[in-house]
Formats: structure tokens, sequence, C-alpha cells
């Protein structure tokens, strides 16, 4: 995620590789928050994870609270169920960021994406059923630390580049929902969750440079320069998620789900405080007469900007999913689902530095999933799916790259359409887990793997980079059935 | 909820060490005892699992019907339950009373040893000698493991079948039928795993599969009518040792007889017609020539506790 890049051109530094980050990395989209820009990070639910999230058609247990709550009314039976990512990492590459060095964002850690249960209450009316569930639908933790030295870059010689970024970010939903038939072959429900986003992302950058300084006469010595930066950055979002889901069943053991959701964002709030120390020194002696004097430093300057908004990310998506389930036999489950996420287009311009471009504003995104799930012997179902999980920003533009023309990044015009431009990154990813399935439960265990590709501005220039990206996730969860 | 992997690290080998360092005699395991010859050994297992699918077939009504909590009640049943169980011919085991939160008359004998009886089989009895006959009846199931042979008898395919056929609640509805996943195996690796976390011995039969079967052949077509005498007679054979007046389950299913109520009716859909139930028992107690014998009817003490038996609406 890189972001603008014009505050960068016009202070005046020029600085160029290295040192650049050190600036990018304070705009916005630059720092690794919670990538809530692709909504298929995680995967919720013991079989729906291993199935791809290709779940809307069948959301027959307590994950139904977030794939298709009319599921839950075709429940056979009581379950409680936990499931856990034992270990995921994260790395995104930049390809040939730092001249034909590629830069590398990495996270790794350990999360519990569901806990929830379902509780079938046909003695008091048939085909009602009750679910509740938390469950984490993004997330990111990080703690890279970054050293650099004596880096080429260009006719720039980086005498040492320090980064330090930590970043604890998730998206996070409890709450019920109720499924009931009112015909045998149809069930509606509906679900109300609680809803918070927050991310929180500290980062500390350093960068040595070696220079030529202007002296007096019209004569240079040589020097370095040093740019710092601490930033810290909190978003909280707070609201509620409602959430209905229909879910008939058809004949030959196909059935159809349709969910509904649109989360009512109570609160919002960002605060951004970020510290930017620069640094022109020398050890070189200029000579006066008779005396020499040393004058070191010779310039050093401090920033300090504070950013605060009240609607940074603007209104939540709409989210509407599809899904076909083909309960082809005891053995055999096929599913298919398509997501439609909505647009975001409200979300705040002014916490942009050139109030250019809204660092949370979505486009809409559509994704896919297919999943399926075989009982190679009765108590081993194998589970397997292949999903896409495609980015909600905007594709990035290539520039024109012609100063002489005016097509620079200092031209406004020129900037908004090509400078400062967030990451696009779309993945596919599939899933694999076996489970092993005992009278009244299951345990299950597996591994989730993304592959991303697209393109990046790191630089915050017109310089685009081709990005790649890999996500992979060992989980494993475990289901009581009552 | 976040953890970082050297936690997530740590906290593994935490768990490895505690683990490691569980001593061995705090493991849930056997109490020391001789050691059981394999025909010993396997009778144990099969008790084991007896209990195991009878614990899971009164789960399922408890919780389909809802339990009476009353502890003067419910003490009163299981205190009357017992003794008469204590004059069975299989007085070692142990028995569990309860009753369900149900107008209906019926009573369940689960294998195992869990006895459910309904409020309205206790309302329509008129003293404690009635009462015991109803009990000793559902002894005699448990104690001839009318319903786990019955169970036994099954092949697989038809366990599964049954299993899948109707629940408790009844028949599992068309649109949840394609739903139904494989019954799975108890596996040898699941048992011993169960038996290093629990103590129990593992099981060798699809519990779940055999609870869900007998639940069908419960509240389905019942036992067949020749174990149902036979519970008639083994019953009134327990009370009658147990000191109580011998005709008390024919008064009471006289009484029964006489009702149109579709409550009391429904009985005879799991079991045979109240007439040939009583003609049953009358010869045997012209065969034990007891039915001269007076015997306690406990008329006074049932009366004291009826009047505590609880009101409620559902039926």
């Amino acid at each position: 995620m890189t972001g603008g890049g014009l505050k960068l051109l016009n202070n005046g530094l020029r600085l160029s590789g290295l040192i650049v980050l050190v600036h990018v990395s304070m705009s916005w989209g630059g720092h690794a928050l919670a990538d809530q820009f692709h909504y298929n990070n995680v995967l919720v639910g013991t079989r729906a994870v291993g199935m791809g999230g290709a779940f809307g058609g069948v959301a027959d247990d307590a994950s139904g609270l977030y794939y298709n709550p009319g599921g839950l009314a075709f429940a056979l039976s009581n379950d409680i169920q936990g499931s856990a990512n034992a270990f995921y990492d994260k790395t995104t590459t930049y390809k040939q960021t730092l001249g034909t060095t590629d830069f590398s964002e990495s996270s790794s850690g350990s999360l519990t994406p569901f806990f929830g249960g379902l509780q079938k209450l046909d003695r008091y009316v048939e085909g009602l059923s009750v679910a509740f569930g938390v469950f984490y639908v993004d997330g990111d933790l990080k703690d890279q630390d970054t050293t650099i030295e004596g880096k080429q870059i260009s006719t720039t010689k980086i005498d040492r580049y320090h980064r330090t970024s930590n970043a604890r970010a998730g998206t996070y939903y409890a709450g019920a929902a109720v499924g009931y038939r009112p015909l045998p072959n149809l069930g509606f429900g509906f679900g109300l969750t609680y809803h918070n986003a927050d991310e929180l992302v500290q980062e500390f950058q350093f960068a040595k440079q070696s220079v030529s300084l202007a002296g007096s006469n019209n004569t240079t010595v040589p020097g370095w320069s040093t740019l710092s930066s601490n930033v810290r950055q909190h978003l909280s979002v707070y609201g509620v998620q409602p959430v209905f889901g229909a879910q008939a069943a058809l004949p030959l053991g196909f059935t159809v789900g349709l969910t509904l959701k649109k989360t009512m964002i109570a609160t919002q709030s960002l605060e951004s405080t970020s510290e930017v120390t620069q640094t022109y020194a020398t050890d070189a002696q200029n000579t006066n007469g008779a005396s020499t004097t040393v004058k070191s430093p010779v310039s050093n300057t401090v920033n300090i900007a504070t950013v605060k908004s009240k609607k940074p990310v603007g209104s939540a998506p709409f989210e509407s999913r599809l899904g076909l389930a083909w309960f082809a036999n005891t053995r055999l489950l096929l599913a298919f689902d398509v997501m439609y996420i909505g647009a975001v287009t409200d979300a705040d311009t002014s916490i942009d530095p050139v109030k250019v471009r809204a660092p949370y504003a979505k486009e809409a995104v559509t994704n896919f999933a297919l999943g399926s799930e075989y009982f190679i012997t009765p108590s081993l179902p194998l589970r397997v799916g292949v999903f896409t999980n495609n980015d909600a920003r905007p594709k990035v533009a290539t520039g024109t790259h012609n100063a002489a023309a005016g097509q620079t990044c200092s031209n406004l015009d020129y900037y908004k359409k090509y400078c400062g431009q967030p990451d696009h990154i779309d993945y596919y990813g599939g899933s694999l887990f076996i489970a092993w399935v005992q009278p009244n439960s299951q345990i299950s265990a597996g591994v989730t793997v993304q592959q991303g590709t697209g393109k990046a501005e790191k630089l915050g220039d017109d310089k685009v980079q081709d990005v790649k990206s890999q996500q992979y996730s060992f989980a494993f969860s475990a289901t009581h059935n009552l | 909820m976040w953890f970082h992997p050297r936690h997530v690290a740590l906290l593994l080998a935490l768990v490895g060490v505690t683990l490691a360092c569980t001593p061995k005699a705090q493991q849930p395991t056997e109490p020391a005892g001789p050691k059981l010859s394999a025909e010993q050994q396997k009778a144990l297992d099969d008790y084991r699992q007896e209990i195991e699918v009878g614990r899971n077939m009164a789960g399922r009504l408890l919780g389909y019907y809802g339990i009476i909590e009353d502890e003067k009640v419910l003490g009163y049943v299981n205190q009357v339950g017992n003794y008469v169980a204590s004059y069975s011919d299989a007085p070692e085991r142990r028995y569990m009373f309860a009753i369900l939160k149900h107008e209906s008359v019926n009573a369940f004998a689960c294998p195992g040893g869990y006895i459910l009886i309904t409020m309205g089989a206790l309302r329509n009895a008129k003293n404690e000698a009635e009462l015991a006959s109803i009990l000793g009846h559902e002894v005699a199931h448990v104690g001839k493991r009318h319903m786990y042979d019955a169970l036994k008898k099954m092949k697989e395919k038809e366990l599964e079948d049954a299993a899948k056929s109707k629940t408790v609640g009844g028949p599992m509805q068309d649109a949840l039928v394609p739903r139904a996943r494989p019954e799975p195996d108890t596996s040898s690796t699941g048992s011993r795993l169960a038996e290093y976390l629990t103590g129990k011995g593992g099981i060798g039969l699809n519990v779940l599969a055999a609870a869900q079967a007998g639940m069908n052949l419960m509240t389905g077509k019942g036992l067949d009518k020749s174990v149902e005498f036979e519970a008639d007679q083994e019953g009134v054979r327990y009370a009658i040792r147990a000191g109580y007046e011998p005709k008390a389950l024919l008064t009471y299913l006289k009484r029964l007889e006489d009702q149109s109520d579709k409550k009391v009716k429904n009985l005879e859909k799991t079991h045979p017609a109240m007439a040939d139930r009583r003609k049953h028992i009358a010869e045997l107690l012209k065969t034990m020539k007891a039915e001269d014998i007076i015997g306690a009817s406990g008329e006074e003490r049932f009366t004291k506790v009826k009047k505590a038996f609880p009101k409620f609406e559902r039926e």
C-alpha cells in the first residue's frame, strides 16, 4: 500500500532512493494497515475455510452467522466450533523499487478467526435455529525490522537505512443470528453483529546519505544528511452490521442462498501524528584565514504534524453473496459463491497530504469461491477450495514521464492521474483441509494460500513497480456437535 | 485476538513441557484391580458401549421434552425406582430415573440404566404400587438389554438408514436429507485418544448412529411385542418381590384403557394393546399364585408427593 508523494516532491529535498521511503511511508496508505481493501483475507468456519469460503449455499452450522443466516434453519444438529490460524505469514515484494533491488513488507502472527455455536429450537418452533459467533475477517500483525547499509542507488549512495515497522490491526465482529424455515424448503435468517475495525501503526525510519553541501564562494564540501521519521497512526471504527439471508432447497440436492449485509458505522476516527527530523551536516573544516572552524551540523529542522478525522473511512460498503451448492450424495458436496461488495465514495479526502485521494475509498469488487467436500471415508472428509480476493483500490495507472511537457508529479493534474497511487494487488488462493470426524465432533487442519500480483508506486512518484504478494496460513479448528 | 509467533511458540513449549511433566498417576486411568480376562474385558467394553448409547438417547429425550427438576418428586421417583430395581434380576446395575416434562403417557428405558417417565404417566398413577410396577417394567427392559440387543442385531446399513429416517422431533424433512453426511467410524485411534483424555475405554460401535436408530425405534414402531410382554411380567414380578400390590399394573393399564385421550392412546403405537398386556399379566399372576397376595399400595405416600406434581402448560 503506497500513497501520495507530492509533499515529498515539494519539500525541496529531492533526495532519492531509500530516503524517499521515509517520506513515502508517512503518506497515507504507506503503512502496513489491516488490509481492509481485500475482503477474503481470513476465512471463517470449520467446513467453510476448507471449501475456500464457498459456503453461502450451505451455511448450516454456526458460521452461517457470517455466510448466510438463512442456512441456520437447515442445520442438522446443534454445534459449537472454534478455529484458529496456528500461524500465518504474508510477504509483499515490490520489484526493483530501490534501483534494481526489491523491497519487501512482511508480517506474521496467529489469530483466532472464529468461535461460534448453533442451537436448534425445533422443540419450540419447527425449523427455528439460533447462532452466535465472534469472528475476525481481516487482520495484520507486523513487527518488521529492516536495515540496509552501503546501498548505491543510481548516483546516490545510501550509507544506512533503518526501518522499524509495527502494526496491530484487525476487523472484528461479534453477534447472533436467527434462522427460520417457514416452508420446508425455504429458510430465512437475520443476524446482527457488533463491528469494530482497529488499526494501530507505529513506524520509525532513519536514513543517512552522503551529499555535497554548498560552501562559501560557490564551493562544495563533502557532507551527509539524515532524515528520520516517527509516525503513529490509529484508526477506530465502530458500528453494527445487520445481515439478512435466505436459502432454498431445490430438487436433486441443490440449494441456493442469498446474503445481504451493510455495516452501519456509528463512530469512526483517525489520528495520525508524525515527527520528521532532517539534518544536514558536514565534518569538513572551513578555513577562515588562520583559524579553522567546524560547521556541524549545518542545519537541523523538525516538522511535527497531526492529522485528525472523524470520517476517515466514510460509509461501509454494501455486501452481497450468492451461493449455490449441490449435495450430490452423502459423500460429496460442491459449492460456488459469488460475492459483490459495493463501492465507498464518501471517504475523507482531507486526510490525504494533498487532499487528492481519499485513502480509504473503495471501488466495487466481485469475488468468486469454489469449494468441495468429499468424504474419503466416513471419518475423513477432504475439503478443497479456490477463491479470488480482488483489490478494492483502483488499478495503478502508468504515467507518461514527459518532463518537457510538464508531465511530472509537481503538476497537480498529472499528479492526480499518475502519482501517489495506492497499490493494487489482486489475489487468488486455495485451501486444502483434512478433517477427522468422530460421532459428535471433528477436528480439522490445513492450509490456505493466497498469491497476489499487481502494481504499486512505492516511492510515491510516477514510477510503477510490479508487486508480488504471498500469504499462507496454517489453520486448525474443532467442532463439537451436541 | 492476536498472538505474536514467539508467544505461540512459548505457549506450545509450555504445553509440551506440561504434558511431558504430567505424572502418569495424575492421568485419568482405571483404578488398579485384578487383570481381566479377554472375555471379561469384552463384556466390560460392551457394557460401556451400552451406557454410551443409552446416555446419548437419554440426552436427546431430555433435550427434546425437558425435565422436571422438582427435587421432591424427582427424589421420590428415584427412591421407588431404585427400590424396585434392587429386587430385579439385575440389581447390580446402576439406574437413573428422570421425569420428562410432557403430559403424554409413556416411559423410556434407555440402555445402560437411564429410565425416563413422562409427567403424564405419573399423573395417571394412583398409588406407589402402580408407579413401582411401571418403573419395574422399564427396569426389566434395561436389565434384559431389550433395546441394546435390538440395536446390536441391526446391520450397519440398517443402523444408518434408521438413524436418517427419523429423529425424536419427527421424521427428517426432505429438505434436510441431502445434507446428511456419512456416519463416522469410531476409529481405534479415536478410541485411544478418548481413553487418554477421559480415562474411559474406547468403544467400537458407532454410538451416534446407534443412538439415533434407538430413538427411531423407541419413538417409532417400538420394541417387539414379545419383549414388551416380558417386561410387563418381569416388572410385576420385581414389584411383588419388593412387597407391592401384585395387581397394581393391571389396574393402571385398565385405567389407561378406559381413557380415549390421544395422549394416552398414543402409548399403543409403541406398545401392545392394553388389553393384551393385561391378559399376559393376569396369566403371570395366576402362574405365580399371586392374585391373593396383599401387597403395599403406598397410596398415602404417593398422594403426599402428588401434591407437589408441577403444573405446566406445554403438552
